[in-house]
């Protein structure tokens, strides 16, 4: 919440602020004044002229604030002069009871017709209206005064008002210097902060795939033997050479997320078959693979649960598939892995486990980059969750569960 | 865009939004007006006492409403101190029910003898208390405290109606003297409400803008992290990949050679993967100062990656506020030093493993490793480790220094985050507060407890995040 008004929208937002409290501060008074006059006017019926021109002063402020036009300002301060005069001459006028002229109820019309600088768009024009509302509303009254009984004394409260509502306008109109320089810097700091996440995002994909490709090809060769390269080798070798130097591979991941990784993938024509689903998903790309490399891997459970996977999503879980396969290569010591695909109605499990050395802290500790980025933010990213049970000795699995599209049973 | 698409309605304001929530730096030029109104409210209260010593019939309750409201002023001038901002809640509580307090202390020491209501003064006093909270408080609770205050002025007004100077309907003297404490109420909700809504409606604009070009970026970003990560996977690798596919023949020095390049690389990654957005930070600061020819030796500390624990505003706030130190005048370029401890676990990263694996302090941070890396430059291998050991030394200062004062944990169960800010700057403290004044007052906004201490060149800044569960900001 840290992104403050930029310098050019200040003025414009506090003179809003000012106008609209200078508003309310009128209305009230308004509405004090009409209730306290119409209930004087029960006893003293001659006071009615005052309950009409206090609330239509009071419909006029309404109009001016809601229009903000100078001809409504002109037309408030006019007829507020008016009413003002009528409001003292009355209300003074009531015999043997008011002691002096310096009445708070009689201010009430004078203070409301001063808040008519608060609408002002400027501090100086605020300031202006307000001290020419001032001077009319201090004639009116004076004169109404003259023609009662009543003696004159100062009205404070209205010169209180006016003084405090042309404090805060200049307050208000000063400009603030010293936010100059801070407001922007806050402002390019929150422009970084999103600049630096999207990069992070570009950058933990950039890193899981050359985690996928690069080290995979390294780690699969330094497992080789020494001779001649196995054609299964020579295949995702080539593959991962052409997907780093095509210099897009990070903005075009989407759109090959359908051709990219089945390098061996038969071709066929015929409308999707249960079987052709389970064929061209990307988990089978990466079982493949896997099995290229020497890995025996069952495949148990529902296969064409795949097909509730929209393509982005199957990409996915097929790259942390391979990522689960390639960590058995590289740690369980044992040549034999299992996938296990089971489906519920709103989610799609797969269970990769092999009966291995299982993991130990220190291996975890260097190596878990590939669980971290290319598995769990994986599934993660996808909305799903990675569980891991490993014990040294005792094998490991892994359970991938993502969101998939509703089961039509 | 079609005239039959519905404009989107704009997210309305947090009930809780206030204008020095939102805008600390608009909040902060707009806190001269509390010591002003605390001045007039004092000085009418005095003025009205004084000129009415007729009507005061017990002049230590007298003397004791006077002296309570301008402790209510006191409080208020210190509640809206840009150094001890947020105003909450309880201050501003304090401060009306401080100010209905003298009011009834007023009534009590004119009992029976009062004139006339209007010229009260804590009725108007408490209406002014309330206008200076506009730029602090939310409009509702504003305007809710001003009802209360109202309600019980205009209770005492009815009264003391029959004892008063002027014969006119006793409902009268309640309309007058709630009029005193809701005009202005009513003016400070308003312009509370009305600021709130505006600058809520500048943010979501201009977050959407941020977002719009954050995303018109996206291109040269990829690009860049790209290039990045071709260079960091070095002459070698590529080449070596390129080369055994043409031979199609593996040796054994290949093999060996495979095995040591795959260690490499996935160090090289692991350490990248550790990199936070703070980290970041410094490095471009840290290139900036070098830029200028001096030699910076800024030392991040933040063992358990807790800065990514942070939410966007936090961040942002931060990193305004490092990039405005290192840029201050004064600046000791070797002086830097960023903190971060706290209590409850590390903020839940996509790293854990499951208990299997257990504790993950357990296991060895990448940065201390001192492998030469062919990828990483040894100069920069070389600096990291020379901050990280700064930065260790320095945490043990800290830690030392900071044995007397009870620890975090002991105040609450929920996880919070410490940061600790050093820097040495030699400026005088008058343009070094002046300086960083609106960086604090963002700050404070989006962390609690900022605690600001200096000794002379030193600057130290604390302050606390209270971490939310939160899955990440989109």
């Amino acid at each position: 919440m840290s992104l403050g008004l930029p310098g050019h929208l200040v003025q414009l937002t506090l003179a809003r602020a000012l106008a609209r409290a200078a508003h309310w501060f009128a209305l009230t008074c308004l509405m004090a004044g009409a209730v306290s006059v119409a209930v004087l006017s029960l006893s003293r019926p001659e006071l009615w002229i005052t309950v009409v021109a206090v609330l239509a002063m009071g419909a006029l402020l309404v109009l001016f604030t809601r229009h903000r036009r100078i001809g409504f300002a002109v037309a408030y301060l006019v007829f507020g002069t008016l009413c003002v005069y009528v409001f003292t001459r009355a209300v003074l006028g009531v015999p043997d009871v008011f002691p002096a002229s310096n009445m708070f109820l009689v201010a009430l019309p004078k203070m409301a017709l001063v808040m008519v600088g608060g609408a002002g768009s400027t501090a100086l024009a605020g300031v202006l209206w307000s001290t020419a509302a001032f001077l009319l509303a201090e004639s009116a009254a004076l004169l109404a005064i003259l023609g009662t009984t009543v003696p004159y004394r100062p009205d404070l409260f209205t010169l209180s008002t006016y003084l405090v509502l042309v404090g805060v306008m200049l307050l208000a109109g000063i400009d603030r210097r010293l936010s100059n320089a801070a407001q922007p810097a806050i402002h390019r700091a929150v422009q970084d902060g999103a600049n630096r996440q999207l990069r992070d995002a570009l950058d933990t994909r950039a890193i899981a795939l050359l985690n996928d490709t690069t080290v995979a090809q390294l780690v699969a060769l330094s497992l080789a033997e020494p001779g001649g390269l196995s054609p299964g080798l020579q295949t995702s070798l080539r593959y991962t050479l052409t997907t780093l130097h095509d210099t897009d591979w990070l903005t075009d991941i989407d759109a090959r997320s359908d051709t990219g990784p089945h390098p061996t993938l038969p071709e066929k024509a015929s409308e999707p078959t249960e079987t052709s689903v389970w064929i061209s998903s990307a988990v089978h790309g990466a079982i493949e693979r896997g099995r290229d490399r020497g890995l025996t891997i069952d495949v148990t459970g529902d296969i064409n649960a795949l097909s509730r996977l929209d393509a982005g999503s199957d990409r996915e879980v097929g790259l942390a598939v391979q990522q689960c396969l390639v960590n058995v290569i590289l740690h369980a010591g044992i040549a034999s892995a299992e996938v296990a695909i089971e489906q519920d109605l709103t989610t799609i499990s797969l269970r990769i486990t092999d009966a291995g050395r299982g993991f130990t802290e220190s291996e975890s500790a260097s190596d878990r980059l590939g669980l971290r980025q290319s598995v769990r933010r994986r599934i993660e990213q996808l909305g799903g969750s990675v569980l891991i049970w490993s014990r040294p000795g005792a094998g490991t699995s892994v359970r991938l569960t993502v969101p998939a599209a509703q089961k039509n049973s | 865009m079609t005239r039959a698409t519905p404009t989107p309605r704009r997210p309305r304001a947090p009930a809780s939004a206030s204008q020095q929530r939102l805008d600390p730096i608009g909040g902060l030029a707009a806190w001269p007006l509390a010591p002003v109104v605390a001045l007039v409210v004092v000085t009418y209260a005095v003025a009205a006492t004084t000129s009415r010593q007729h009507e005061i019939q017990l002049e230590e309750l007298a003397a004791a409403a006077v002296a309570v409201l301008t402790i209510a002023a006191a409080v208020l001038v210190w509640s809206s101190r840009p150094d001890l901002a947020p105003f909450t809640r309880t201050r501003a509580v304090v401060i009306v029910a401080l100010g209905l307090v003298a009011h009834l202390l007023a009534v009590a020491s004119t009992w029976q003898f009062n004139g006339m209501i209007q010229d009260d003064f804590a009725p108007m006093g408490l209406g002014l208390l309330l206008l200076a909270m506009a730029p602090f408080r939310p409009w509702k609770e504003i305007l809710a405290l001003g009802v209360a205050a109202a309600v019980t002025v205009g209770i005492t007004a009815l009264a003391q109606s029959p004892f008063l100077g002027i014969q006119t309907p006793p409902v009268l003297f309640a309309i007058i003297a709630m009029t005193q404490v809701l005009a202005p109420a009513l003016a400070a909700a308003a312009y509370s409400r009305q600021v709130v809504n505006s600058i809520h409606r500048w943010q979501t604009d201009a977050r959407r803008a941020i977002r719009a070009s954050t995303e018109a970026s996206r291109g040269l970003l990829a690009t860049e992290v790209v290039d990045h990560r071709l260079k960091n996977l070095g002459a070698e690798v590529l080449p070596f990949l390129a080369d055994v596919l043409e031979r199609k023949t593996l040796t054994a020095a290949d093999v060996k050679r495979a095995r040591s390049l795959a260690f490499q690389v996935r160090r090289v990654l692991v350490a990248e993967v550790d990199h936070t957005w703070l980290d970041d930070l410094i490095d471009r600061e840290r290139a900036v100062l070098t830029a200028r020819g001096l030699a910076p030796l800024c030392v991040i500390a933040d063992p358990e990656r807790r800065a990514t624990g942070f939410d966007s505003d936090q961040r942002a706030a931060v990193g305004a506020l490092i990039v405005a130190l290192c840029r201050l005048k004064g600046f000791d370029p070797t002086s830097l030093v960023v903190q971060i401890d706290g209590s409850g676990a590390a903020p839940a990263d996509t790293d854990q493993i499951t208990q299997a694996f257990g504790d993950r302090s357990a296991r060895p941070t990448p940065a201390t490793d001192t492998t030469t890396m062919a990828i990483v430059t040894a100069a920069q291998t070389q600096a990291a480790a020379q901050a990280r050991a700064q930065a260790r030394a320095q945490a043990q200062v800290h830690a030392a220094t900071q044995a007397g004062t009870p620890a975090t944990a002991f105040r609450s169960a929920s996880p919070r985050d410490t940061i600790t800010i050093q820097a040495g700057i030699s400026l005088p403290p008058f343009q070094r507060r002046r300086a960083l004044r609106p960086y604090l007052s963002v700050l404070r906004a989006v962390f609690t407890r900022v605690r600001v201490t200096s000794r002379h060149p030193l600057l130290t800044l604390e302050f606390d995040a209270e971490r939310f569960q939160t899955k990440g900001t989109p």
